[in-house]
């Protein structure tokens, strides 16, 4: 069973993410800001992480930064979700060391198959 | 003529506002002094059940004995103990306290103590169960903090009186500059979303405002339909799909809105990439599969084997066939659309990718076309009123592909229908 960390604030949008993919036979780890993200991740080791762009404390483009930054942690792909509509943000995340990137509202199917392109024959 | 009436007398409407704010200060001056009495009144039985606790407890034996003058006397010459906690009940109009449970056996026989203002007084009823039904007493010094509260509800409403005739006077005056430029013609549109709103980042502000709740609708919409499912409860998820459908056009509303800032702003930026024109024409196939299930559409995709890369901004180009298609669909309700996609070469050199939209069943007018791809809103709907779309949505789609070098046209076809066709360099790098 592949272990998903989601890093994000929105409790609602937490909350909805974290039971659809538990229901799809994920195990999912839950941090409600970027510090604590990076603190589960270098903890838990997830076999991917789903990063909130906007988050307070430390934000999802610094928190993809130190974790890629971090040889315990680099290796763990990352993908970005972000509400924002800016312009360059898709750059944005992926210059910050993001895998992959998606925008929200996140379409489930295709969320799915990022996740299940990063995680590759041994995810699921 | 805004400017006559400005240099001219106080405009009539000007007058008729600062009247109805006199009005309305007048009312409030005379409805005030009873909502603060009340309000004075309650915290003065409070304070006053409060103290009478302390001394009801102290003269429970002269209330047992029916002396009255002893009872008087002791009230009188208690000082005030604030300190004593007690749980305060209101009930109606009395207040009835009592001390903590903790504490009940200091008391003594005194269970509880009630106060209520009346006729310039505050009464207080001392109850002791089994030893006198009630007894009561009347302070005098309560009535003195009364008057005192009187005196200062007094001085606050003419306060406010005096500050919501100033208000009146202020509105009044403010009327009269109203006839003056309005807010649009003091700000050309190119300046309101730019200088007003700080432009492209206020409408991305907006946008992920407006996006993090509508995340969760049709998040939540999705997941009651998986629960349906899993429940055999089928009969929500016609109802539930309604939700996620109007969610889903929300959501495009907003990003259309997002769209024609940049547009307008011309902060449209482009992401190039290469990638296969057979990925862009899946992901539009799935972004159009709700449409096409839900009404008599059907959609037939033809791409020619020599479209393979094209190097251009994809989730543009697939918001502007996604566009063209919903737009096409909407205005028949039904239809056999076909989206096909070629490669054409120019006697130059220069390779396009042609996207076709077919819709057979609608007839546009060559004197419709320029106002279908360029007008939108009041305007459109009232050249095209069949079409009963917005119209954002190719206004949009023309200038994404006028963006990476290419257009929208429109090729009327009379009673064989309309061609829509999005023509982009293969290489719009």
């Amino acid at each position: 069973m592949a272990r998903i960390l989601l890093v994000e604030d929105n409790e609602m949008n937490r909350d909805m993410l974290s039971r659809r993919l538990s229901r799809r036979s994920f195990e999912v780890l839950i941090a409600e800001d970027g510090a604590k993200g990076i603190e589960m991740a270098r903890e838990h080791l997830p076999d991917l992480i789903l990063m909130d762009m906007s988050l307070p404390v430390t934000d999802g483009w610094e928190a993809t930064r130190i974790l890629k930054a971090d040889e315990a942690t680099r290796r763990i792909p990352v993908i970005a979700l972000t509400a924002h509509a800016m312009r360059g943000d898709r750059q944005k995340a992926l210059d910050a060391g993001c895998d992959d990137y998606d925008t929200k509202p996140v379409d489930l199917k295709r969320l799915l198959s990022k996740i299940d392109a990063l995680l590759g024959d041994d995810g699921v | 003529m805004a400017s006559d009436e400005n240099t001219g007398g106080t405009p009539i409407g000007a007058i008729a506002i600062a009247l109805a704010l006199a009005v309305t200060a007048v009312a409030v001056s005379a409805l005030l002094p009873s909502v603060l009495e009340a309000r004075a009144r309650s915290s003065l039985e409070r304070e006053a059940v409060g103290m009478v606790a302390v001394a009801a407890s102290v003269a429970a034996p002269a209330i047992a004995n029916h002396d009255e003058d002893a009872l008087a006397r002791t009230v009188d010459g208690l000082a005030l103990t604030p300190e004593v906690a007690y749980v305060v009940v209101r009930r109606g109009d009395t207040v009835a306290i009592a001390r903590r449970p903790e504490a009940a056996r200091d008391i003594g026989t005194a269970s509880g103590v009630g106060a209520r203002y009346e006729g310039g007084l505050l009464h207080v009823a001392a109850a002791i169960p089994g030893v006198t039904p009630l007894s009561t007493v009347q302070i005098g010094y309560s009535l003195h903090s009364l008057k005192a509260a009187r005196r200062f509800d007094v001085a606050l409403t003419a306060l406010l009186a005096a500050l919501l005739l100033l208000a009146a006077v202020a509105a009044g005056l403010r009327a009269r500059k109203w006839t003056g430029p309005t807010f649009a013609e003091e700000h050309p549109p190119e300046d309101t979303t730019t200088k007003i709103f700080g432009g492209d980042e206020f409408i991305a502000y907006l946008s992920h405002e407006l996006r993090t709740p509508l995340s969760a609708i049709l998040g939540y919409a999705e997941m009651l339909q998986e629960d349906a499912v899993f429940l055999e409860q089928q009969d929500f998820i016609p109802d539930l799909k309604q939700i996620q459908r109007a969610g889903a056009h929300m959501l495009a509303l907003v990003d259309d809105v997002v769209a024609l800032q940049r547009v307008f702003s011309g902060t449209l930026d482009l992401e190039i990439t290469t990638f296969e024109v057979a990925d862009l024409l899946a992901t539009v196939q799935a972004d159009v599969a709700g449409l096409i299930n839900r009404t008599l559409t059907t959609l037939e995709i033809d791409r020619a084997k020599d479209v393979r890369k094209m190097t251009a901004d994809e989730p543009k180009l697939a918001r502007a066939l996604t566009n063209v298609i919903r737009e096409a669909a909407g205005a028949t309700g039904q239809g056999e659309l076909t989206l096909t996609a070629r490669r054409e070469i120019e006697p130059a050199g220069r390779a396009w990718i042609s996207f076709r939209i077919r819709h057979p069943q609608l007839e546009v007018a060559e004197h419709e076309i320029t106002t279908m791809i360029r007008g939108f809103g009041e305007e459109r709907t009232r050249a095209l009123p069949k079409y009963h779309q917005t119209g954002l949505g190719l206004v949009i789609s023309r200038e994404f592909c006028r963006a990476q070098g290419g257009d929208l046209l429109v090729h009327a076809g009379g009673e064989n229908g309309t061609v829509f066709e999005l023509r982009v360099p293969q290489n719009a790098r």
